[in-house]
């Protein structure tokens, strides 16, 4: 687990915390916001045949989806809308992190997955992402990826792939297998993330790379949806 | 800074009015990155996306067969043969257990849950429902309900959507669905013969 302060223009760097009851002993009285790993989540991608607009609809659908490929464990994951898809939250307790905050005087004032926080930034400084036609993006966590896939602006596809090893010849060779299983995309796929082993660049003409992939890559302007 | 993009998906699992909008907190609070890097949820990961991947090639080998079937050999028979071949398949499908298959539906629904077509053959292991609803959990509890039947496997929603297109919006909303179902008439009518579930 990760904390930064986001009160300064200039983001502090990253420190590392052992818990979330022993960061909110420290910061009692803040507000803070979650941003979950990849691993911690999984998405649905809906297709847009089903007509499933309204939250509810999307909700009892993906639930039906989710014990269906995960099984009886899936019945109480608290769930997540988007236009077009839901995510779920697995393998940590919500109501006790709610709980923990409280009891520190702290304010949880959202609890969302990393891979959504970033998209704006990304858009902003590549237009091209999320612009007409197919678009995409792999979010590189670590030797965890989520692969976003968007259509005219909207998200079509989210997949979860894991890396052999967090090193930057391994993003290749995912790149590489995505692009064989992928429709055509309009430009070349953006890459950003962290926790990644990048002792060279990524093969030219593969894709875009959106700031560094390094220890800390982009991580902190990803969180803010800035630009790196 | 950036330019915000509407169509962006922007999930939240703190429902109601604890969330304020992102911007009001980014200048006021701190974030944290909560990480799962433990090796069993990886390898439950790996191994589920190898067993997609193998139902994946299973599913494709079963529709697309290397070879026609050899309609030419059973052509040749001798029609003493064709014909003991086509009373076995009438003996079969009255052997099927349409009653029981009925039975378990029928069991299962629940009241709001009404049932506008149902498709079944004797000599295929799928079944396809059709129906209309007031309450998605209804819908939910029915393919629950079912799954644990003996005999039912992969019973799943293939459609939803609201029975007056997508553009009504009338309260409450009437629901159209579509289920898919796998069926083992064997152990259905041994369940049947046993009185279980």
């Amino acid at each position: 687990m990760r904390s930064w302060c986001v009160s300064d223009a200039q983001p502090q760097a990253a420190s590392e915390v052992d818990s979330f009851a022993a960061w909110c002993e420290a910061h009692a009285g803040t507000d803070v916001a979650l941003r979950l790993a990849g691993p911690l989540t999984r998405n649905l991608a809906v297709d847009a045949a089903l007509s499933l607009r309204e939250p509810g609809a999307l909700r009892g659908y993906a639930r039906q989806q989710f014990e269906h490929y995960h099984g009886a464990r899936a019945t109480d994951w608290p769930l997540a809308t988007w236009p077009g898809g839901v995510t779920a939250l697995h393998g940590i307790d919500l109501g006790a992190l709610q709980s923990t905050a409280s009891a520190h005087d702290v304010r949880l004032v959202s609890v969302a997955p990393a891979w959504a926080a970033g998209l704006d930034g990304v858009s902003a400084s590549c237009p091209e992402f999320g612009g007409p036609g197919r678009s995409a993006l792999l979010l590189v966590e670590g030797a965890a990826a989520t692969w976003l896939v968007a259509h005219d602006g909207l998200v079509v596809s989210l997949r979860q792939r894991y890396l052999d090893a967090a090193h930057v010849d391994d993003i290749a060779r995912l790149l590489h297998a995505l692009a064989d299983e992928e429709d055509p995309l309009s430009g070349l796929p953006i890459v950003a993330g962290w926790d990644v082993d990048a002792p060279r660049p990524l093969p030219v003409g593969l894709a875009s790379v959106f700031g560094p992939l390094g220890n800390d890559g982009v991580l902190s302007a990803w969180l803010q949806g800035a630009t790196p | 800074m950036t330019a915000a993009r509407p169509g962006w998906p922007r999930p939240e699992f703190l429902a109601g009015p604890r969330h304020r909008p992102a911007l009001a907190w980014l200048w006021t609070g701190a974030a944290l990155l909560v990480c799962a890097f433990a090796a069993s949820d990886w390898l439950a990961a790996r191994d589920e996306l190898a067993s997609q991947r193998e139902r994946l090639a299973r599913a494709l080998r079963h529709s697309n067969p290397a070879s026609p079937r050899p309609r030419a050999a059973a052509a040749s028979a001798p029609a003493e043969a064709d014909a003991i071949r086509a009373a076995r398949a009438v003996m079969e499908r009255i052997a099927h257990p349409w009653d029981r298959i009925l039975a378990n539906v029928e069991a299962e629904t629940p009241s709001g849950v009404q049932w506008l077509q149902l498709d079944h053959d004797a000599d295929d292991a799928n079944l396809r429902l059709e129906g209309a609803a007031d309450d998605v959990g209804d819908v939910m509890q029915f393919i629950d309900g079912l799954s644990d039947r003996s005999g039912w496997t992969d019973v799943v929603l293939g459609r939803l959507h609201t029975a007056d297109g997508p553009e009504a919006s009338a309260t409450p909303v009437r629901w159209r669905f579509e289920l898919r179902a796998g069926i083992d008439a064997r152990r259905i009518t041994l369940a049947g013969q046993r009185g279980e579930r």
